[in-house]
């Protein structure tokens, strides 16, 4: 059969041609609408993961913050050996990544996600206190990766002019007794003076795991004291069980320091006296051992010491041997000046006029902490550390003369800061922490008690492997 | 039709579908990664461990608070009968405190009238020594230990001791043996203070 091609039409070739671009119209359409929908999933797909990695990115720099932490205020082993030594959460040195002076340490969070990893990094100092250190994190959930960063400052937590860890009682007396149960007492005030704790910026005036009572007349702000969180999730780490893993300070830290040259360490009282007596300004950790034996224990007046004791840097207490108690006290009526600052321009309740003293500047840098060694045996002080100003032992010293002291006073035991003179100055510029309860008084005439907090003093505490401290964020970016 | 026109449609089409392609394209320029290994099907034994770790410290947490809740509630109880407790014991120990502050009466009203005398308002105790304290404790008797408990901080049902709440020792003499001159503050006679009281303070 043979089949003849009749050539088209003239109508039919127009029909054929309109088909056409009908057909490429509706393919254009069909393909467009694909295209839209296509591309609108894809895109609501990509956001869901990129909120999913943002998040999970989150995470894992609060994880990783977490580890940091733990290692960090861990004392079981030195703070790099705690990252890489975990159980569940060890984390890997980059060798390659390292810095001159940087360590980088890694580790991949599984866990608390479900079917995700996160890469976290801890990038730090090599030292075994860093001040600072930088966590990131990376998520990929799809094919989108996030990575979020976080830069951290590590520092002393708890911030309040006066800390107060003991558990206290319930008592609601202003008077010594009260005070000696474990509470804070700030009593006061007599004619023309003043009894005032400051909370500056950014603190409290008091934090207590007791009681704090404060009588008429006394400037400690009611919204600036938080009192009875004993046995609460707000509670006062015991920083003051000395020998324990959580005490703040090792003593015995600084009276390695005094001996290996930064200080001096006097085995009686009557040795500190003869070096103080003649006003010159002690520099560096000057240490005094005293026993109950010591006969010369309330020697500390200003009849003794009419230039006071001077002291740039620290002053250690040292109640050594047995007999000792929270109050067993002994009296000083001289002046005490550690890190004096200029108060020529105080004006109680002008917190603007509130100087100090610290950081000290050595004229002697030999005896500056930082610069001698006592390493194995404890850490070196670093650059940048800040060391307390007035520490002393299980024992009271009972402080009645003239005071000027900016830096952190820190004692396990019990303190007494009593205004005992007419026109006079008791002022600390700083914080003073406790274990066994306070008593603030001013019951003088035209004299002036100041308890003033100063972070600028604690901020990078040098604690025993580094207790108290926490990790703040400064930045975060992601 | 002419062939023509469907080598044109056919062009178009494809046409059509390369743009497609290239639209599709556009919306997800980045290339594909691999995705993490997921821990339940990399090490499952890691991940079960880790799962277990941070089962165990959620629990210890929760446990630390759950502690520190009941040891607050323990204490709590107990300060609610510290008054009644400390009365009691001032009872039995009022007749030293009486004898103490009677058998010094004199030297304190001796002392007084010299610092009411005195430039400054004041005199070193000497029924202390000058010390500020005593050395002995009438309700302890020197052992520095509460006398209700021992020096334990528990009593029956190992209650919280409600005398020293806990703390084993002595509420008088906080747990030196050497109770607070009570003539005195400090060692120094004020001619501002009060005198002793006669009832034995209960230092609540």
């Amino acid at each position: 059969m043979k089949i003849t091609l009749t050539p088209a039409k003239r109508w039919e070739n127009g029909s054929a041609a309109i088909f056409l671009y009908l057909t490429i119209i509706v393919v254009w359409a069909i393909a467009a609408v694909a295209v839209y929908i296509t591309s609108t999933s894809k895109m609501a797909t990509s956001r869901v993961n990129l909120t999913a990695a943002v998040n999970y990115a989150d995470a894992g720099v609060v994880i990783a913050a977490a580890d940091l932490r733990t290692a960090y205020t861990n004392t079981a082993q030195t703070f790099t050996q705690n990252l890489v030594s975990g159980t569940n959460n060890a984390y890997t040195q980059l060798t390659n990544a390292n810095a001159s002076n940087m360590l980088v340490f890694q580790r991949t969070i599984s866990l608390p996600f479900t079917n995700q990893t996160v890469t976290a990094q801890i990038i730090i100092t090599n030292s075994t206190a860093p001040q600072t250190a930088q966590v990131s994190a990376s998520a990929t959930v799809g094919n989108v990766t996030q990575t979020a960063v976080a830069n951290l400052e590590m520092k002393f937590g708890q911030g309040a002019a006066i800390i107060s860890v003991n558990a206290g009682t319930t008592g609601t007396g202003t008077d010594k007794a009260t005070a000696q149960a474990g509470n804070v007492v700030v009593n006061g005030v007599g004619s023309g003076s003043y009894l005032i704790v400051d909370g500056g910026a950014g603190g409290l005036a008091v934090m207590a795991n007791g009681r704090v009572n404060v009588s008429a007349g006394s400037s400690v702000s009611s919204s600036g004291v938080s009192m009875t969180n004993w046995g609460s999730a707000n509670a006062v780490p015991d920083y003051t069980s000395q020998g324990t893993a959580n005490s703040l300070f090792d003593f015995n830290r600084f009276i390695a320091a005094a001996n290996a040259g930064a200080g001096h360490e006097y085995t009686n009282m009557t040795d500190f006296i003869n070096a103080a007596k003649t006003g010159a300004v002690l520099e560096g950790i000057s240490v005094v051992d005293l026993h109950t034996t010591d006969k010369d224990l309330g020697d500390l007046t200003a009849a003794n010491l009419p230039n006071g004791v001077n002291i740039r840097g620290t002053l250690l207490f040292n109640f050594a041997g047995s007999g000792w108690t929270p109050t067993t006290k002994f009296v000083v009526n001289a002046a005490i000046n550690i890190n004096a600052a200029n108060l020529s321009h105080l004006v109680p309740g002008t917190s603007s006029t509130y100087a100090t003293g610290y950081p000290p500047t050595y004229t002697d840098s030999t005896k500056n902490p930082i610069n001698v060694s006592i390493s194995p045996t404890y850490p070196n002080f670093q650059q940048g550390d800040d060391l307390p100003a007035l520490l002393y032992s299980i024992g009271e010293v009972d402080m009645h003369g003239p005071v000027n002291v900016c830096g952190v006073v820190y004692t396990p035991s019990y303190i007494e800061l009593e205004n005992k003179a007419n026109n006079q100055t008791q002022y600390i510029r700083g914080v003073v922490i406790m274990g066994n309860g306070m008593y603030f008084e001013n019951t003088s005439s035209d004299s002036t008690s100041i308890i003033s907090y100063d972070q600028g003093t604690l901020k990078n505490l040098t604690t025993s492997n580094n207790v108290g401290k926490s990790l703040f964020v400064t930045y975060w970016q992601q | 039709m002419k062939p023509r026109h469907l080598i044109i449609f056919f062009v178009l089409l494809l046409g059509c579908a390369l743009w497609f392609r290239s639209q599709t394209k556009a919306v997800t320029p980045v290339a594909e990664e691999p995705a993490a290994p997921i821990p339940s099907q990399a090490n499952p034994a890691a991940a079960a461990q880790q799962q277990s770790a941070f089962d165990a410290a959620n629990q210890a947490r929760s446990q630390q608070l759950n502690h520190l809740e009941q040891e607050r509630a323990w204490r709590t109880k107990a300060a609610q009968l510290t008054q009644p407790a400390r009365e009691q014991l001032r009872m039995v120990h009022q007749a030293a405190w009486a004898a103490l502050i009677s058998t010094n009466q004199q030297t304190y009203l001796k002392l007084l009238h010299e610092a009411v005398h005195s430039k400054n308002g004041k005199v070193p105790c000497t029924i202390c020594g000058g010390k500020g304290d005593l050395d002995f404790c009438i309700v302890c008797g020197g052992t520095g230990k509460c006398p209700t408990c021992h020096g334990t901080g528990k009593v029956a049902h190992d209650d919280c001791c409600p005398t020293c709440l806990g703390t084993g020792k002595c509420y008088f003499c906080n747990g030196s043996g050497k109770m607070a001159c009570p003539f005195c503050d400090d060692g120094i006679i004020s001619a501002k203070a009060q005198p002793p009281p006669e009832a034995m303070p209960l230092n609540l």
